[in-house]
């Protein structure tokens, strides 16, 4: 197998190459090939330029050597001048003129050695160096000649010597310098063609070779640049082809992802919308099939319910019809009971011409009775009509119930919220209540506490006092000691008086025992008292530490209490603010329960209305049956009338009886038949109304036979659409489905 | 045979190239003689560069310009300044040295110097005898070239000193060294002879010849560098165009300090000393 390598494949895969970069890398590679290029063409250019460029080396050269040829020049007139000069010297006899042809010849010769070093510095390479210095030895050789033979020679007046000086050695010296200078000008033009045929042959050599990689560059860029375009536009427009034949409609095709750069990416977004558009498409599809389906239904049963609607008409007209000459009969029966009436006036003021007439009577009756029959089976089917509205009125009253009793439920939830929040609004007080009551409790144990450390203070006040009366006590006691020893001291001394006094002494000594007797005994007795008051003391003092013990406990006890007064107030203001909140929810529930009543109201209203109708329809039924009975009364009374009228032939006597009885009857039918009037002429408001209703019916049927018919139309009109999309043909689905259109229609 | 044929044109194209790599020289013999062959300086660079020089023709520098603007030679010596109508053919031309045209009497001759016009009167046969320009009275011997040859020193002495007058008859010789040999063995003779030639004498013969002053000027370096001695020459080697490769090799090597030693056993250096 042979493998072709042909630059389109190679190209091909270069442009893969680019394929694989983002766009924004394919353009900086784009931008650094040109900025390559340039700078390559730009450093060929340079490179070019450079030899052959003002102070380049081929220029420095070629100007190097014009200079030199300028020099040689300026050196082969300086020498002519020095000549001429000479000659005119050696011809000159004025001494002035000749000073200064010298001075001219000095600056000569110093000019002259100057261009021979400017030339030296001008030539690099060592043999034209060489060919100078031979040219400058010579002019030395002539100026070394001028100076020290020719001048001095004219000084000393030998004109002869200078003269054949200038015109032999001098003039030989002059022709060898001519020589010499131009077999060098000579070599040296020879150099500046050469150098130039070289530099323009180098000129040539770097425009070819600058055009030919400007060139290069040129194509290098250009392919580039077309492989970028390429990788960039060939993927775009491919793209651009398949957005439009999906802008046609055509879902079934892939865009084949090549690129790995944003058009890649855009064709897989491309892929992945298709892809998305297929799928809604299809969605869409089955949802417009399931309508077509939905809306054929419903154009079946609209028309269901237009012709219901229409025959329910036709059956209302004919109830109509049929209440209005029920009516009719009714007014007829009216005006008839009212002739009757008249007629039993008369009967009752001439008996005898209604006994005359009774059989005329009897016979009217017997058309009553038949117009009575008439009306009965009038009324009778009004009846069954009423029966059928009312069962209609009925499933409306039990719909209308249901949501009255939603509403009520609802109604009865908010309350039982409303119920519940009173509740707890209600233990919130309670709580409340028992809260200040433990409050006051606290505030009154605080106070019976302090009112028991005021009595215990007291009490500690008493005891103490009564301390410090024992004290007195002791006191005292001490002093009756004291007086009683003294007593006793005395009595002793009394004693021993006594017994000094003898005899006379005897009563005194008894006195004086008498009163130690005394002493000791109130020694005794104070004693005693002493041992009381010590040991009142000791308990005072006893109680006084209990007291203050218990004035602790007190204080201890208030602090207790007073904290559990504040406990109590924090709980008081907790459950204030809770049951604040709680009397907030009871007031929104409350409120609820105005917004739900409100609803529950116009429900009710509704439901009012409805049982109204209800109602209506049930009287009017209730009527009808009156009538009916009535009716049937009627009859059986007429027939009653009959056999009356029959039996009035037998007994006139009760004639008069009978014809107030029937006075009285016919003035009940009278009222009968005005309540039937009256009912009858709401039966027929309330067939009017259903007439109404039923050509509101009618025209809500239209309505919705014509709101079907824009569905169906809008179902063909989407069905069309999606036809637009091209869809594999197992997917359409919906092509085959059955539509009513607005013909059928 | 068919072998053979095609042996001769391999060798038939190989043959000029080798020409052209070498170098041909055709030209002055004081050049030819004095410097390249006997003076050393080919087989010099020979061995220094590996070049050859694959002929060296001496028939003067008129014949060697002619060869060389005919494109005969690479290379071509001229004993004197290029004329008009040579430079014209795009020549270009080196000085490498200096030679004069010593005028050479016997030893013994007390003639120390001769003026231009006395030489003159000499070689055109006018002046015979050496009282005549203040010598002995004895008559004067003069030997030249081949004059119908053209050589270089021919023309020069003909026009620095004849003024382009004829030679008068005298005795003729072929080489210029045979000429001073011949003056050796002649105490009145006179002749003009390239000064360089004077080096491949033996010393006995030096010691039988003097070169005199002419116009005043004696033959030294200098005053033949600086053209003061009358009949002096630029000695050049003459390419067509500047000189190129192996050309322009040889006349480095020739103006180098290697080089001009060469030129220096016979001429005068263009290096300073």
């Amino acid at each position: 197998m042979a493998i072709t390598f042909n630059p389109l494949t190679k190209l091909a895969s270069l442009g893969n190459i680019f394929g694989r970069l983002k766009m924004r890398d394919k353009m900086v590679l784009l931008s650094v090939i040109v900025f390559i290029g340039f700078l390559v063409s730009a450093l060929a250019s340079v490179y070019t330029v450079n030899e052959v460029k003002i102070g380049g080396h081929l220029y420095v050269t070629i100007k190097q050597t014009k200079d030199a040829l300028e020099q040689f020049a300026l050196l082969k007139s300086d020498l002519n001048q020095i000549r001429a000069e000479s000659f005119g010297l050696i011809g000159e006899a004025d001494a002035d003129k000749r000073a200064q042809m010298k001075a001219v010849i000095d600056q000569l010769s110093l000019d002259a050695n100057e261009k021979f070093a400017t030339l030296v510095k001008l030539t690099t390479s060592e043999e034209k160096q060489l060919a100078i210095g031979d040219a400058q030895s010579t002019w030395e050789e002539f100026s070394a000649t001028m100076t020290n033979e020719l001048i001095p020679a004219l000084d000393a007046g030998d004109a002869a010597k200078a003269r054949e000086l200038a015109t032999n050695v001098q003039k030989m010296r002059y022709d060898r310098f001519i020589e010499q200078i131009s077999t060098m000008v000579d070599t040296f033009k020879m150099e500046i063609t050469e150098l130039e045929a070289q530099t323009g042959s180098a000129i040539r050599k770097k425009v070819i070779l600058s055009g030919a990689v400007s060139a290069v560059i040129f194509l290098i860029v250009l392919l580039a640049a077309f492989l970028v375009t390429r990788a960039v536009t060939v993927p775009l427009n491919r793209g651009l082809e398949f957005a439009r034949s999906v802008a046609e409609g055509n879902l079934d095709e892939t865009l084949e992802v090549r690129s790995q750069d944003e058009i890649g990416e855009l064709s897989e977004s491309l892929n992945t919308m298709v892809e998305s558009l297929r799928l809604m498409v299809n969605r869409v599809n089955a949802s417009a099939q399931n309508l077509a389906v939905v809306s054929g239904s419903i154009f079946t049963a609209a028309k269901t319910v237009m012709a219901t609607t229409a025959s329910q008409a036709t059956g209302i007209g004919e109830a109509s019809q049929a209440v209005q000459a029920i009516n009719k009969s009714a007014n007829e029966v009216s005006s008839n009971v009212d002739t009757l009436s008249s007629s039993a006036a008369e009967t009752s003021s001439s008996t005898l011409e209604m006994a005359a007439s009774v059989e005329e009577v009897a016979l009217n009756m017997d058309n009553l009775l038949g117009a009575v029959e008439e009306v009965s089976s009038s009324i009778t089917q009004i009846a069954a009509a009423i029966k059928q509205i009312s069962q209609g009125t009925a499933t409306l009253m039990e719909a209308s119930n249901t949501a009255a009793s939603s509403v009520y439920e609802m109604n009865a939830s908010i309350s039982e919220v409303e119920k519940s929040s009173r509740e707890a609004a209600a233990i919130s007080g309670g709580v409340l209540q028992d809260a200040e009551f433990g409050m006051t409790s606290a505030a009154d144990a605080i106070s019976g506490m302090d009112e028991i450390r005021r009595s215990s203070q007291i009490t500690t006040e008493v005891i103490i006092s009564l301390s410090a009366k024992a004290d007195n006590i002791g006191a005292i006691l001490k002093v009756i000691t004291e007086v009683n020893e003294q007593t006793n001291l005395l009595a002793l001394n009394a004693a021993i008086i006594a017994a000094q006094a003898g005899d006379h002494g005897k009563g005194f000594a008894v006195v004086a025992g008498e009163i130690k007797e005394l002493a000791d005994r109130t020694k005794n007795s104070t004693g005693e008292i002493s041992r009381l008051i010590n040991g009142v003391q000791v308990e005072t003092k006893r109680a006084v530490d209990a007291i203050t013990a218990a004035e602790k406990n007190i204080e201890e006890g208030v602090l207790l209490s007073t904290r559990s007064g504040e406990a109590l107030q924090k709980i008081v203001a907790g459950v204030k603010s809770s049951t604040d909140q709680i009397n907030a929810i009871a007031r929104a529930a409350t409120e609820q329960t105005t917004g739900s009543s409100l609803i529950n109201e116009s429900v009710e209203k509704f439901s009012r209305m409805v049982q109204q109708i209800g109602t209506a329809t049930n009287e009017q039924a209730k009527v009808s049956d009156f009538i009916v009975s009535s009716v049937e009364r009627m009859r059986s009374l007429a027939a009653q009338v009959r056999t009356s009228t029959q039996e009035q032939t037998k007994t006139s006597n009760t004639i008069a009886k009978s014809t107030e009885q029937i006075t009285g009857m016919i003035s009940s039918i009278k009222t009968s038949c005005d309540i039937q009037a009256t009912s009858t002429a709401s039966i027929t408001k309330a067939v009017s109304g259903i007439e109404q209703s039923t050509d509101k019916n009618l025209e809500a049927a239209s309505l919705l036979d014509t709101a079907v018919s824009s569905l169906a139309e809008q179902t063909a009109v989407l069905q069309k659409e999606m036809g637009a999309f091209k869809l594999s043909s197992d997917r359409d689905t919906f092509a085959d489905a059955e539509m009513p259109t607005s013909s059928q229609v | 045979m068919r072998n053979k044929l095609l042996t001769i044109l391999f060798a038939a194209t190989l043959l000029p190239n080798v020409a052209l790599a070498d170098i041909t020289y055709s030209g002055s013999s004081t050049i030819g003689t004095g410097i390249l062959k006997e003076g050393g300086a080919v087989a010099a660079f020979e061995k220094k560069s590996g070049k050859k020089f694959t002929s060296v023709e001496i028939p003067g520098s008129g014949k060697g310009i002619q060869a060389l603007i005919d494109g005969k030679v690479d290379l071509a010596g001229a004993s004197r300044t290029l004329k008009a109508e040579e430079k014209k053919a795009g020549l270009a031309a080196t000085t490498i040295g200096y030679d004069a045209i010593a005028v050479f009497v016997h030893k013994s001759n007390p003639v120390k110097n001769l003026t231009k016009e006395q030489l003159k009167g000499i070689f055109t046969g006018k002046i015979t005898n050496w009282k005549e320009v203040g010598g002995k009275n004895a008559p004067i011997v003069p030997n030249t070239e081949f004059i119908a040859s053209k050589r270089a020193t021919i023309e020069m002495f003909q026009e620095h000193i004849m003024d382009g007058a004829k030679y008068g008859k005298f005795k003729e010789i072929d080489l210029p060294r045979d000429q001073i040999v011949d003056l050796t063995r002649q105490e009145n003779g006179i002749c003009s002879v390239s000064l360089g030639l004077l080096a491949s004498l033996s010393s006995e013969e030096k010691g039988k010849v003097k070169a005199i002053s002419v116009s005043g000027s004696e033959p030294s370096d200098k005053n033949i560098q600086s053209g003061a001695y009358l009949i002096s020459r630029p000695l050049l080697l003459v390419t067509k165009g500047l000189a190129k490769g192996d050309v322009k090799e040889f006349i480095s090597f020739i103006l180098s300090a290697d080089g001009q030693a060469f030129v220096e056993k016979n001429f005068v250096s263009v290096r300073k000393k």
